[in-house]
């Protein structure tokens, strides 16, 4: 039987320094929760809102999946293995840290704020040779159906990491559905609210709204609103 | 109120430093560290060690000789596996491993 748990956008912790406003799903920095440590080997989902000129100054990573998805507004990187990028609105990006990388995030803009995601997924593979890539999205392939756009392997569609872990974003019009058959028997999906309303196994789903679903072979999906943008995150949950 | 020692150990320099200096932020805790897997026998031969805290760069063999390495000396040893290095995930790995002692930091 399936097994589910539900955070609600309001029952995330909450950050504000000013520059910088996140909301963390799961246990982050000073907010720490012990029954909200993680979701299989989904470990960070932190919803952020960068002031325009701010960011995160050169800072290090280890031993951790890393990807960031633009909701609004651009984000500048820069990193110790000489990448230096700006990510938009239909970019993904993602870093493999593994034996250790510095970075840096800045709003690329010096007025508007940057709203982004930044999800870090638990590595199948400790002390990898760090790796960064991104790419671009096409917006038409997500319309009323589940876009790849993360995976395990590199030859598949979207970016890949070192994890059994698949995600997909679905943008939506009112009434439309789907069906998310599991890749790996075992694994199981967090479903994150990027915008609208949806309805899951009996949950009616509101933005920011997070669902996790696991011991399922698979599950339908149905927007209740129009522009109902969705995340799908499909991980392992035995790490 | 009893200080928590900590040793930090992992193969990357500068994130090995930047955990003791984030660790020492906590009054609770007192951290030291090295990268030199032949340095731990001395360093707990001459410090007391509660916690040791696992950076990156070890091969599997590698943490566990550390681990048993340690538990020699220190046999109540608690170990945390870091992720993330000095990352906003340091606080809950910690916490997780005192929560029943200390009632987290």
């Amino acid at each position: 039987m399936t097994k589910s748990i539900l955070h609600k956008a309001d029952s995330r912790g909450k950050a504000n320094h000013g520059w910088l406003q996140s909301s963390h799903t799961f246990s982050f920095a000073n907010y720490y929760d012990p029954t909200r440590i993680h979701f299989g080997a989904l470990r960070v989902l932190n919803d952020d809102m960068v002031k325009g000129g701010m960011g995160f100054g050169q800072h290090p990573h280890d031993n951790m999946e890393i990807i960031s998805i633009p909701l609004e507004g651009d984000l500048e990187h820069k990193d110790s293995m000489g990448n230096v990028a700006v990510i938009r609105q239909g970019d993904i990006q993602v870093m493999s840290a593994g034996t250790g990388i510095y970075h840096s995030e800045y709003n690329h803009d010096k007025e508007e704020a940057v709203k982004f995601l930044q999800i870090w997924v638990f590595p199948n593979k400790k002390n990898v040779t760090p790796r960064y890539d991104q790419i671009t999205l096409e917006n038409k392939d997500s319309l009323n159906q589940l876009q790849q756009i993360l995976s395990p392997n590199p030859e598949d569609e979207g970016v890949w990491i070192h994890q059994d872990a698949w995600f997909h974003l679905g943008h939506f019009e009112a009434g439309k559905s789907a069906h998310y058959p599991i890749k790996k028997p075992g694994n199981g999906v967090y479903a994150f609210i990027l915008e609208g309303q949806f309805s899951i196994e009996g949950y009616d789903l509101d933005p920011r709204d997070g669902l996790g679903l696991w011991e399922l072979e698979g599950f339908d999906l149905k927007a209740k609103s129009e522009n109902a943008k969705i995340l799908l995150m499909e991980v392992p949950m035995n790490i | 109120m009893k200080i928590q020692n900590v040793l930090v150990v992992g193969k990357n320099e500068a994130i090995v430093e930047l955990l003791i200096k984030l660790v020492n932020k906590y009054p609770e805790l007192f951290a030291l560290g090295t990268c030199k897997l032949e340095d731990i026998s001395s360093i707990c031969q001459i410090s007391p060690v509660d916690i040791l805290l696992i950076s990156s760069g070890l091969s599997l063999n590698q943490e566990n000789e550390v681990k048993q390495l340690v538990k020699q000396f220190h046999p109540n040893l608690k170990t945390v596996e870091h992720f993330g290095g000095g990352s906003g995930l340091l606080k809950t790995e910690l916490n997780q491993v005192l929560d029943r002692e200390l009632g987290g930091i």
